[in-house]
């Protein structure tokens, strides 16, 4: 039997180590994205580093849960779709792997892609805050690195860049609310 | 419970599903005297109740997580502490089983002199092992005595004859086995 003063305490961890076992499933979510990296051959140390923050960030968000465990399924989506544009390209021989210019836009591009799907998100459910923004923001941009990094930091850093940028409108409206 | 406190419990544990940990101390203070309450109405036994109730609490908790809004919070949370009384008097009842041994006699009355029934209890298992070290004949006349057996079929003399020669080395075992006696 454990004491009343020290019950809250223990209760309290329960609840926090059962929310992150809960929510463990969820590391799964982005298994396709590594499968798909290593199908393609095109990986290196720089990828799964930034599949190894990728999963923290998963866990850690839905751990945390609110607009910032909500955030994971769309960050995921817009940066899924960005993930896949830098290895497409190379698929159909539009450039070839390492930081080359033409590899790195189309990095941007992936970039402005995932923006624009979070800013359509955001604009979708009005009541999204900047937690929601910044989160799936996070996701995103990890997801996309992971595609991106075979154009090595150019390529990440290009990839960045057009997130901000095509992500900035929702970043402002989740400011304005 | 009223209607308005049990709404709030419900909102509170939703709440705390969906990770509001602003929701923790107030779901807790609302809770925890509900399911203590609770478990004393089940279980007879102080003690076993608060230890049914915490640990009916900690479930909760590690559960709310997983919390299916569609229940009743309230209902959800006694049906769990319901669950723990359960097991812990299925627990308390296996327990007992296991400590007395197989054959062993009955738990003493209450009010019953313990010390004398400790020695009562010594000394049958002593004569019992006794007995046990008997050849079958002796065995038989013995507890025909003791009418735990039925009498063997032969005249009363010589019953008496097999009687006298079986207590002798009764006397005999026992005192090689425990000294004098």
């Amino acid at each position: 039997m454990v004491p009343d003063e020290i019950l809250p305490t223990r209760a309290r961890r329960a609840y926090e180590l059962g929310r992150l076992s809960s929510q463990a499933g969820a590391l799964l979510w982005a298994a396709p994205l590594a499968w798909l990296t290593l199908a393609m051959g095109h990986h290196s140390g720089l990828t799964w580093l930034n599949f190894l923050l990728l999963e923290t960030a998963i866990l850690g968000l839905r751990w945390r849960g609110g607009d910032c465990g909500r955030a994971v399924v769309p960050g995921l989506v817009g940066g899924s779709l960005a993930f896949a544009l830098p290895l497409l390209a190379c698929q159909v021989s539009l450039c070839a792997a390492g930081p080359s210019p033409r590899l790195v836009f189309v990095c941007v591009s992936a970039g402005l892609l995932a923006g624009a799907v979070l800013t359509t998100r955001a604009l979708a459910r009005e009541r999204r805050g900047v937690a929601f923004v910044a989160s799936a923001g996070t996701v995103a941009a990890l997801a996309a690195a992971m595609g991106c990094a075979m154009a090595g930091w150019a390529g990440i850093a290009g990839m960045l860049a057009g997130l901000a940028v095509a992500g900035s409108p929702a970043l402002a409206l989740a400011r304005a609310r | 419970m009223t209607g308005p406190e049990r709404e709030r419990l419900h909102s509170l544990l939703v709440r705390l599903a969906d990770g509001d940990r602003s929701a923790f101390e107030p779901f807790y203070r609302g809770l925890w005297p509900l399911l203590r309450s609770f478990a004393r109405r089940l279980l007879a036994d102080p003690l076993e109740a608060e230890d049914a109730a915490q640990e009916a609490l900690l479930k909760v908790f590690r559960r709310a997580s997983q919390f299916d809004r569609q229940r009743d919070a309230v209902t959800w949370a006694l049906a769990l502490t319901a669950w723990e009384c359960r097991t812990l008097r299925q627990k308390r009842r296996r327990r007992r089983e296991h400590v007395l041994p197989e054959g062993a006699a009955e738990p003493m009355a209450p009010g019953a002199d313990v010390q004398g029934e400790l020695i009562e209890r010594d000394l049958l298992a002593a004569a019992e092992a006794c007995l046990g070290r008997l050849a079958a004949g002796d065995r038989e006349a013995l507890l025909a005595m003791l009418e735990r057996a039925p009498r063997p079929a032969i005249s009363g003399a010589a019953f008496r004859k097999r009687l006298e020669r079986a207590l002798v080395r009764l006397r005999q075992t026992w005192r090689t086995r425990y000294g004098a006696g």
